[in-house]
């Protein structure tokens, strides 16, 4: 098992390096942009096929000297590749072809994913840095390729931030490195419970560990193109890559921590106390800050790191049952986000349009239902999963009420800033007169509605189905 | 399906909203037809309820019943009881009659009817739900589509978040957090109420906080001075359909999650906070009484008026506290009067709201004679007449026994006897109030009825005859009604007295 040329371990992974060497070597000779678009598609689908072929057969956990494979990674990826190949259709039906542009997308959207599997997987320091390294150059790539003739300071400060969180992130390690003298994950756990290192040296890594890779996420979300609405792709591949990778290398961490329980026996509240609090903190300042903005992009972004909070609050608790809440969560927020994106996308913003006969257009009706989940209306997802993740709070008692009020709090403004947008947005209704038909882009919206109702009913079988997941890979 | 009229009746207007989404916008014959028989089919089903509702038995009736989720043990639990029971009828009723108002307009057509029948569903769900997350998810979708019912059809509240927002998102949040309280403050973190309401394991303190908690929620939706401001700017605004959902049922919204949330589930806390109802309530009624006399335009007359049987609620409700001191009859009395008068109170503001849309006052000098409706004018002034009797709660009419039955409850009650006594003064000011009313309509105008039909309201005649003839029987045979809550209501305080002894 433990055998490095097991090379099936690695499939998916050397499979998006093959695909993302053929796209630059295509772009390079200026292929046609029809095959350029057969060559993108059939990798995503054949990555998909290898990750459920190769990955997902894994009952239990495959630990490797570079990488992990379980049901939680599987999972995860599954994600990313969906976003990948949302991200890829947004692209061919919004984006005007320019054949040398299009190449260097594909390619930096393809390396992107790799960094997020890798991290997802990663099992040994270096990958993890490694990982995090190349998510966040090719996000720095794919925001300047599309925006080339923007170069503004806003591309510094997303460097300025990404070299912050990587030193953070490369001096914990070299504290790990330091303290267990080993580089593979599960081998720096096991010396830290035979050697008996100080809870509270183990308990500060972790937070570095969190606050390293947030910074990270934090500062890529804060400055993606969100305001031209032509890059729907960018708008989903490039926050959700990182937010699924982030979260993917967290949830190890977190059912890794769980499991050595004993070993935590006296400061684990104190680490579910400061998870809460940084959950709290970011919650609370993405909200409020979102009070000041106007702008629909804006306030959307706020939302997004708003939500992060939410399910780093549902992590804090530290249950199997928290896990597959906070799991939950990240998922409804991700199909909320998705659907927003996709309707802004098809009506190029956040106007609400009417078509010539006066009806409401199905992706503005589309905007208002996933814009009013983003801030958990009742009957949405969104409202489904924020009480499981309120009901769980409260359970669990003690200080966790007072997270519960703050988090509530935070969701009424936030309900409030959406609810002023909108107000405005729909008694500033605009009229088309040419509306454009876009069908499959019309079936994708309403599949998402339909199934968002689904989920918004049936939440508590998703959410079993996940501990079942959890429970596998815990 | 007889097995399944609840619910049907909550989700029969989801259907409706299906087949409207199917049709083409400028259709609004065929969507106005579809929207108003899914009223009126849930009007019959209404009645089918009302005919098979066995007035001797205590507890639900038509029960269903089912596991939503297993870890949270959330159920789909529908029933009906004396305490809903008006409520659904009052919805449907409301309903017709709005969507019958509507008839005539043109505009966004299709939007409005979408989100008319999904509020239309958020009602029903509300006051039949049984289950705490049913209760927040229905009263969300309740508040939420009747803010977009307004922003979508008001130009009025154009670059302007409308002060209805404010109040709908402070008033849920309020509640939300009440009913939080409520699922997690129990021991057995049950959703049910019937089952909180039945081992009532809350503690003092906490059922204190809960119940202000919600209170001020509710209060918010009621509206109670000095959240009333938001009522009197939304009526003056707002077109007559809207209105009268808004004063037919929204504000009833109040009164019944306090009731089912408030009085059954916090026992102790009820029985404590009594006297401050009774307080809030003459307050209420003086305030709006006092209002109500120097207002010049008679929507505001409305509101103002609303606000004071509003009062008249409050002190009904307050004679809860007979229970604890057993004065049972006292208790029965007070909140029978309170219940029936949120159904008159329904009623008549359906026919002021419509008078006031026919009477636009400045207008009334400009009528001039038409001869060719000679049926109209025979009809016409009997009803503004009757209108206007019922309006002050002339005996013989319906609103003259619910608040005399709110006044001699809470009169036997000591400590909240004064407040019976202080709001009669309410009472005689509007009595004047309406004679006001009487010269300002009748004075003014020396023409002919007829002519004031414009063919856009010609159809409200055959609205208000039924309304006006529901009070007159319910005036004459109060027993009809009352048969229907009393075993309830005895129920109710028989809790409250339980509880009072333990």
């Amino acid at each position: 098992m433990n055998n490095f040329l097991s090379l099936n371990y690695f499939i998916p992974e050397i499979e998006l390096c093959l695909i993302a060497i053929i796209i630059y070597y295509s772009g390079q000779n200026n292929i046609k942009k029809t095959r350029l678009e057969k060559i993108t598609l059939i990798g995503y689908v054949g990555i998909l096929a290898s990750l459920f072929f190769f990955q997902s057969s894994y009952s239990h956990q495959g630990f490797h000297h570079l990488i992990v494979i379980n049901s939680l990674t599987f999972l995860f990826k599954f994600f990313l590749i969906v976003a990948g190949i949302l991200s890829f259709l947004l692209y061919n039906f919004y984006n005007k072809h320019v054949p040398s542009s299009d190449a260097e997308n594909h390619f930096y959207s393809i390396v992107l994913i790799l960094g997020g599997f890798l991290l997802i997987s990663a099992n040994n320091l270096i990958l993890i840095f490694l990982a995090i390294e190349i998510i966040f150059i090719s996000v720095f790539f794919l925001l300047i390729n599309e925006e080339q003739n923007e170069l503004k300071t806003k591309y510094l400060n997303i460097s300025i931030s990404g070299i912050i969180s990587s030193l953070i992130i490369l001096l914990t390690f070299i504290f790990i490195y330091g303290l267990a003298n080993t580089l593979n994950l599960q081998k720096i756990c096991e010396t830290l419970i035979q050697n008996s290192i100080p809870e509270t040296s183990v308990i500060l890594i972790l937070l570095m560990v969190f606050i390293g890779i947030g910074i990270n996420i934090v500062s890529i979300i804060k400055y993606y193109s969100l305001k031209n609405f032509n890059n729907s792709y960018i708008n989903i591949l490039v926050p959700i890559v990182p937010i699924i990778a982030g979260f993917g290398v967290g949830f190890r961490i977190i059912l890794t921590i769980w499991n050595m329980t004993d070993y935590f026996e006296n400061n684990l509240l104190a680490l579910k106390f400061a998870l809460g609090v940084i959950a709290l903190l970011v919650l609370t300042i993405a909200t409020l800050l979102s009070i000041i903005y106007k702008k629909g992009s804006r306030i959307v972004k706020m939302n997004v790191i708003a939500h992060l909070g939410f399910v780093i609050l549902g992590l804090s608790v530290f249950s199997m049952q928290s896990f597959s809440v906070a799991l939950f969560y990240l998922i409804t927020f991700l199909i909320s986000y998705i659907g927003v994106i996709i309707c802004t996308g098809y009506d190029q913003g956040f106007k609400i349009k009417i078509s010539k006969k006066g009806n409401i257009t199905l992706a503005s009706f589309g905007k208002i239902l996933f814009l009013l989940s983003l801030v958990s209306v009742p009957f949405t997802i969104g409202f489904s999963s924020k009480f499981a993740l309120f009901a769980l709070l409260i359970s669990e008692g003690s200080f966790h009420y007072w997270f519960v009020v703050v988090g509530l709090i935070n969701s009424i403004l936030m309900l409030y800033v959406v609810m002023r947008m909108l107000h405005k947005k729909i008694t500033n209704r605009r009229k088309i007169e040419n509306f454009s038909k876009k069908l499959p882009l019309l079936i994708l919206i309403m599949g998402l509605i339909i199934f968002q109702f689904y989920l918004a009913i049936f939440w508590e079988s998703v959410v079993r189905l996940l501990e079942s997941y959890l429970n596998i890979s815990g | 399906m007889l097995n399944h009229l609840l619910s049907l009746n909550v989700f029969l207007p989801l259907i409706g909203v299906f087949f409207l989404l199917l049709i083409k916008n400028k259709n609004t014959k065929i969507i106005k037809t579809i929207s108003s028989s899914i009223t009126g089919i849930q009007l019959w089903i209404i009645f089918q309820i009302l005919a098979g509702f066995n007035r001797q038995k205590s507890g639900l009736q038509y029960v269903e019943h089912s596991k939503w989720t297993e870890s949270l043990s959330i159920d789909f639990f529908l029933g009906v009881d004396g305490i809903n029971i008006i409520f659904i009828a009052l919805t449907s009723i409301v309903f017709f009659i709005s969507i019958l108002t509507f008839w005539k307009k043109n505009k966004s057509v299709k939007e409005y009817l979408i989100i008319f029948l999904l509020l239309d569903t958020g009602l029903m769900g509300l006051f039949l739900s049984f289950d705490l997350f049913m209760f927040l998810l229905f009263l969300g979708l309740t508040l939420f589509s009747l803010y977009f019912l307004i922003i979508v059809h008001n130009d009025k509240t154009k670059d302007k978040f409308h002060r209805l927002g404010f109040v709908i998102i402070i008033a849920y949040s309020f509640i939300l957090l009440g009913v939080l309280l409520l699922i997690f403050g129990n021991e057995s973190f049950s959703y049910n109420m019937l089952e909180i309401s039945h081992a009532s394991s809350y503690s003092h303190g906490f059922e204190i906080i809960t119940f202000l908690l919600l209170f001020i929620g509710f209060a918010l939706l009621f509206p109670i001075f000095p959240f009333h401001s938001w009522l009197i700017s939304s009526i003056t605004k707002l077109p007559v359909y809207i209105n009268i959902i808004i004063l037919g049922i929204i504000i009833k919204i109040g009164a019944y999650g306090l009731m089912r949330l408030g009085f059954y589930l916090l026992p102790y806390a009820t029985i404590k906070l009594s006297p401050l109802l009774g307080i809030i309530g003459t307050v209420n009624i003086i305030y709006g009484a006092l209002c109500a006399i120097t207002q010049k335009d008679l929507k505001n007359m409305i509101g103002y008026y609303s606000i004071m049987q509003i009062g008249f609620v409050l002190l009904g409700m307050a004679t809860i506290k007979g229970g604890a001191v057993n004065n049972f009859q006292a208790a029965i009395t007070g909140i029978s009067g309170a219940w029936f008068h949120i159904f008159n109170h329904g009623t008549i503001v359906i026919i002021l709201l419509l008078l006031s849309d026919i009477f636009p006052l400045n207008k009334i000098k400009d009528i001039k004679i038409s001869e060719n409706k000679k049926w109209a004018s025979s009809i016409f002034p009997g009803i503004v007449i009757l209108t206007l009797f019922a309006g002050f709660g002339l005996p013989g009419f319906s609103t003259f026994i619910s608040s005399l039955f709110c006044l001699v409850g809470a009169i036997q009650l000591s400590g909240i006897n004064i407040f019976a006594m202080i709001s009669v003064i309410g009472i005689a000011l509007n009595i004047f109030c309406f004679f006001k009313w009487f010269n300002i309509l009748f004075s003014n105008f020396s023409g002919n009825f007829d002519s004031i039909f414009s063919e856009t309201k010609k159809h409200y005649i055959f609205i208000l005859l039924p309304v006006i003839f529901i009070i007159l029987i319910l005036g004459i045979f109060p027993d009809i009604f009352l048969s229907l809550i009393n075993i309830s209501v005895e129920n109710l305080v028989k809790l409250i007295t339980m509880f009072s002894v333990k």
